[in-house]
């Protein structure tokens, strides 16, 4: 009877206008993040190449002097970036606290400010400044070398005050850059990267996972307003009391309807990776790579299901209590808050809905994050069977007292 | 065990509002009316009975099972709500097929039901018109035959001819009547014609009290020779509405032929007329708020 009940409310679903919205937005952002062409970046490395990528350095001399590069083009517009919220809040500092900045950075190099406003004019000259890759190569090779006698603490006080002049959420918070900093890669680092990608990721899982960062920004909001839909649905049909008056559990009947959203939430994402994995295997076999063809599979299952699953619960569990779409509020503003607060587009995953890992391969550190991910994803599936089981609760009692908790509590208080 | 509802001191209340007080019945297998006018507090004591609201005290068995093992009473009933509808974009057919399998019942069994019981409730050449393209008196056929496609012993249908046009009424009622033969059909409205042709044995509520529970006749019987035919003036209709409990008016130009209760004869011109079961329940209501207001 439940497989009946869930072939019903999977047909259900095919009916809705909702789904097919779902299905557009969802295919459209993953072909605008990942439509183009991003095979040419899985080529063996040559040497006497004109970059080999960027790297990522936990070096203390590659932190301090890639920050105080960075303070350094900020501080000679006078504009800072910072993300108080989550949202870009430009700073521009008043004349005293400029002069303390520029204090700063004198001390930290050892050399006074014209001196080092020379060596910026100086070092983006040496680049094409009129093409694009040539300011880009200019901007990522740009560094600034401390003075040999500061000391790491000493750097990360002057970071400290850099941070109370500039506000929150700069990139001079310790957070922001102790795990790491973007530093030009070298050839012999290239083919070791690109080694892990043949033979940890088989080029497949490498795809795998950039295709899972993208899909799960969407993710993380898109399956709300199917639950929504689905629950509220009975209530806008006014079938509330002919469901609950019949013989079928409330086990049966939630449990359908939630397997069904799940089912359906990820059959487009299956779809997706399958078409778009084709072509990533293909050129694993042009480059004499046996790829690995349930790469796709694998990371979707793990690092994107539960994350539908945790939404789906959280949507049929705060609609089945409130009756009505507070959820799709409180989803958004999960979803923008796990987005925000991570401190790096790549890996600490932490607790946060949203897993990131905004690069093609880096396979070597994601290998060393992987039981951090998938404890994370452990979480949210313990998560969302809780609310699971909660909103069978809910729905038990509404159907045994006729109406809801929410409803009873703002009666009583009213 | 027969197939019966004993309710015993039943009680509910909403917060300080008590909307069933002390409520005894018993009822038997065929066609039961529960008449009273709007906000009586039937409806509440029909989601009682079909487990939708949880009582406040008292006893409800149904067919010797109490009312709290809900899973084995739902079972047993099938009820058509007071506005029954379904999904919208669903067929008849599917629609029915649908809360088929809500009642547990089998793939092969639903493919000989669901047919059979759109026949029954005429809706066979309209298995495949969307629920959202139907008219009042389609769904509640739908509704009906939803409510006893799983051949429960207790059928409870909430308000069903409210708003259906005369012809939709009348055949809904002959197909209640149908269904009662072997269960009990109870059936709650505000309309006492649809009582009238349809039920037996009725109870009346008012204000979540039962003022009346018997025979049709039984209730006839109370207002037999009180009720009275009379022929006046247009000018003086306020007045008899005023002093009698009026129950018909029929106008004719500047006279007014009228309908009235009285304990005795209010002119010597009236005449005594029989009752119906409209007269007696206009009798029953009037006669216990008045001793209500007395008390």
């Amino acid at each position: 009877m439940f497989g009946t009940l869930l072939i019903k409310e999977c047909k259900q679903i095919l009916k809705s206008m909702v789904y097919y919205i779902y299905v557009v937005v969802f295919v459209l952002f993953l072909s605008s993040q990942l439509g183009g062409d991003i095979t040419e970046n899985l080529q063996r490395p040559q040497p006497g190449q004109e970059n080999y990528g960027m790297t990522n350095s936990q070096k203390e001399s590659d932190i301090m002097g890639k920050m105080l590069a960075e303070l350094v083009l900020e501080t000679e517009r006078n504009s800072y970036a910072t993300y108080p919220m989550g949202f870009y809040k430009g700073v521009i500092l008043n004349e005293t606290e400029l002069e303390k900045v520029k204090a700063i950075v004198e001390e930290c190099t050892g050399k006074n400010w014209q001196q080092v406003t020379g060596e910026i004019t100086e070092h983006f000259n040496s680049y094409d400044q009129s093409s694009m890759e040539g300011a880009m190569q200019a901007q990522v090779t740009f560094s600034v070398f401390p003075r040999d006698d500061l000391s790491y603490a000493e750097f990360c006080e002057h970071m400290e005050e850099i941070c109370r002049l500039v506000g929150a959420g700069s990139s001079y918070q310790k957070e922001k850059w102790s795990q790491g900093v973007s530093v030009p890669g070298t050839y012999e680092q290239a083919v070791e990267e690109f080694e892990a990608i043949c033979t940890k990721d088989r080029i497949t899982g490498a795809i795998a996972r950039l295709f899972c960062d993208y899909a799960g920004i969407v993710l993380a909001i898109l399956p709300i307003f199917l639950g929504v839909t689905r629950c509220l649905r009975d209530k806008r049909a006014q079938v509330v009391q002919v469901v609950y008056a019949h013989k079928l559990s409330t086990a049966k009947i939630i449990g359908s309807r939630y397997l069904a959203n799940v089912c359906m939430a990820f059959l487009p994402v299956i779809i997706t990776l399958l078409i778009m994995q084709m072509p990533y295997q293909y050129h694993a076999r042009t480059i004499g790579v046996a790829p690995d063809l349930l790469a796709f599979l694998k990371y979707s299952c793990i690092w994107l299901l539960p994350e539908i699953m945790v939404v789906l619960a959280a949507a049929f569990f705060l609609t089945e209590l409130t009756e009505n779409v507070i959820s799709i509020f409180v989803q958004v503003f999960w979803a923008i808050a796990s987005l925000f607060s991570s401190m790096t587009l790549k890996g600490s995953f932490g607790w946060n809905l949203i897993a990131r890992w905004n690069t093609l391969g880096d396979t070597t550190a994601f290998w060393q994050q992987r039981q951090e991910l998938l404890w994370n994803r452990g979480f949210y599936l313990i998560l969302s069977l809780v609310m699971f089981v909660l909103t069978i609760v809910i729905y038990e009692k509404k159907r045994r007292e006729g109406e809801t908790i929410y409803g009873k509590i703002f009666k009583r208080r009213r | 065990m027969g197939i019966t509802i004993e309710i015993k001191d039943l009680s509910k209340n909403f917060g300080k509002k008590q909307a069933l007080k002390h409520v005894d019945l018993q009822i038997e297998q065929g066609m039961f009316g529960l008449l009273g006018p709007n906000g009586a507090g039937k409806t509440t004591l029909m989601k009682v009975l079909t487990t939708l609201t949880k009582k406040s005290g008292g006893q409800v068995r149904l067919c010797g099972i109490p009312v709290e093992q809900c899973g084995q009473v739902r079972k047993m009933i099938g009820y058509l709500p007071q506005d029954f509808s379904m999904y919208g974009n669903m067929g008849a057919y599917e629609a029915l097929d649908y809360l088929a399998v809500l009642s547990g019942i089998e793939k092969k069994k639903r493919a000989i039901l669901v047919p059979q019981m759109l026949e029954k409730v005429n809706l066979n050449d309209q298995h495949k018109t969307k629920v959202k393209a139907m008219s009042g008196g389609m769904k509640r056929r739908l509704g009906i035959a939803q409510a006893i496609i799983h051949n429960p012993k207790i059928i409870v249908v909430d308000e069903p001819t409210a708003g259906l046009d005369p012809e939709e009424r009348v055949r809904f009622r002959n197909l209640l009547c149908e269904i009662a033969k072997d269960r009990i059909v109870i059936l709650s409205t505000h309309i006492v014609g649809d009582i009238e042709a349809t039920c037996e044995n009725i109870a009346v509520l008012n204000l979540g009290e039962i003022l009346f529970r018997g025979t049709v006749s039984e209730l006839l019987q109370a207002v037999r020779g009180k009720v009275y035919t009379l022929e006046v003036s247009t000018l003086e209709l306020p007045m008899m509405q005023e002093k009698f409990l009026v129950t018909g008016i029929l106008t004719n130009g500047s006279t007014a032929n009228i309908k009235l209760i009285a304990d005795q004869a209010p002119m010597r011109e009236a005449k005594q007329a029989e009752p119906d079961v409209e007269d007696a329940y206009m009798y029953l209501m009037n006669h216990t708020s008045a001793s209500k207001g007395r008390e």
